[in-house]
């Protein structure tokens, strides 16, 4: 009988957009490093976003016109800071509320003594 | 806070490691540098080098290539969607009316000139045509000239010209250069219609595409001062 076990990251694979987008909604502008660092912070490391899921996201978003980068000298070197556009805040509230039923219709099934 | 000494370092780190785009590089550098200055505050004995090779281990087995790539892909779509969006704006409510007014300007001098005199604006709108996509392509070759490092930004802008090559090429094989010339000339006016729409239509290709690379370079300039010449 062969069993799959189930790895966390498959799980947040489909989330990673909204928590993105959901921390710059909350947050202003922040740089690439200071994402990862605030998504292992807030879920107390259970999720690590890894440089090789977070640029290519932020770039995605960037082309898909819901963030944009402006860069700025901060002493030593230029970083390049991301902020939601206005299309960006909107579509932000949607995903938040797209993820908020997921999570309910999910506690349906992982807990079916809640449902009804 | 790295010394700008480590942070050159880290630059050419990038470099080393096929990161030719100072865009790009930008961004890993301050990465490795946040990591390497949290590692080395987290334990004062790792040196910068060893810090370094692990932040670069956390890039994974592809390490900065998987990023390059991704990067390039989404400004190569970006750049597209936003010629296109220029490209249309002008066979749409209000710049349709300057297009049309071109187009019917066009009809009006064909059936208006003697043929030898129409064969001089025949002339003029095809030189014009090639000349605009050639001075484009120069500027755009110039401009990317001036920065002193090169900008994925840039080079993504300038991809994908819309030539002529495929309408005056086509004439150009199947007929020379004098018989083409001739045939739009005679040309009954179904077909002179249709080759000076796609005449209008090159030329309205040549102007998105130029104004994406002028916006681009405007941007880059503005974000990354540092590497363009001063003019």
């Amino acid at each position: 009988m062969y069993i799959h076990i189930m790895n966390k990251s498959t799980l947040y694979k489909g989330c990673l957009e909204p928590i993105v987008m959901r921390l710059l909604k909350d947050n202003g502008r922040m740089y690439g490093y200071q994402i990862t660092q605030m998504v292992k912070e807030i879920t107390k490391g259970e999720l690590v976003l890894t440089e090789g899921a977070l640029y290519p996201l932020l770039h995605r978003l960037e082309e898909q016109g819901v963030v944009e980068a402006e860069v700025e000298n901060i002493g030593n070197r230029p970083r390049k800071y991301y902020t939601l556009t206005k299309a960006g805040k909107k579509q932000t509230t949607v995903y938040v509320d797209e993820l908020k039923m997921f999570i309910q219709s999910l506690n349906l099934i992982v807990n079916p003594k809640t449902a009804g | 806070m790295l010394s700008k000494e480590q942070v050159d370092e880290l630059f050419a780190f990038c470099e080393k490691h096929f990161v030719r785009h100072y865009d790009v590089k930008v961004e890993l550098v301050d990465h490795l540098a946040n990591a390497i200055e949290e590692k080395m505050a987290a334990n004062s004995a790792i040196s910068f080098e060893a810090a370094l090779n692990k932040v670069y281990a956390d890039f994974g087995v592809l390490g900065f290539a998987g990023i390059m790539s991704s990067h390039s892909n989404s400004l190569g779509i970006r750049y597209r969607k936003t010629r296109n969006r220029i490209f249309w704006s002008y066979f749409t409510w209000p710049k349709a009316a300057i297009v049309a007014c071109i187009f019917s300007g066009f009809i009006f001098l064909r059936k208006t000139l003697p043929e030898a005199a129409f064969s001089y604006v025949g002339v003029a709108i095809f030189l014009s045509l090639w000349l605009s996509e050639l001075s484009v392509l120069i500027q755009s070759y110039y401009l990317q000239k001036k920065a002193s490092q090169k900008l994925l930004m840039m080079q993504a802008s300038a991809e994908e010209p819309l030539f002529v090559g495929p309408v005056g090429g086509t004439f150009l094989i199947v007929f020379d250069w004098a018989e083409s010339f001739e045939f739009y000339m005679r040309a009954n006016t179904f077909w002179f219609c249709i080759i000076t729409i796609l005449v209008i239509v090159f030329f309205v290709g040549t102007l998105a595409y130029r104004k994406v690379v002028m916006d681009v370079y405007r941007s880059a300039r503005k974000q990354y001062p540092e590497i363009f010449v001063a003019a």
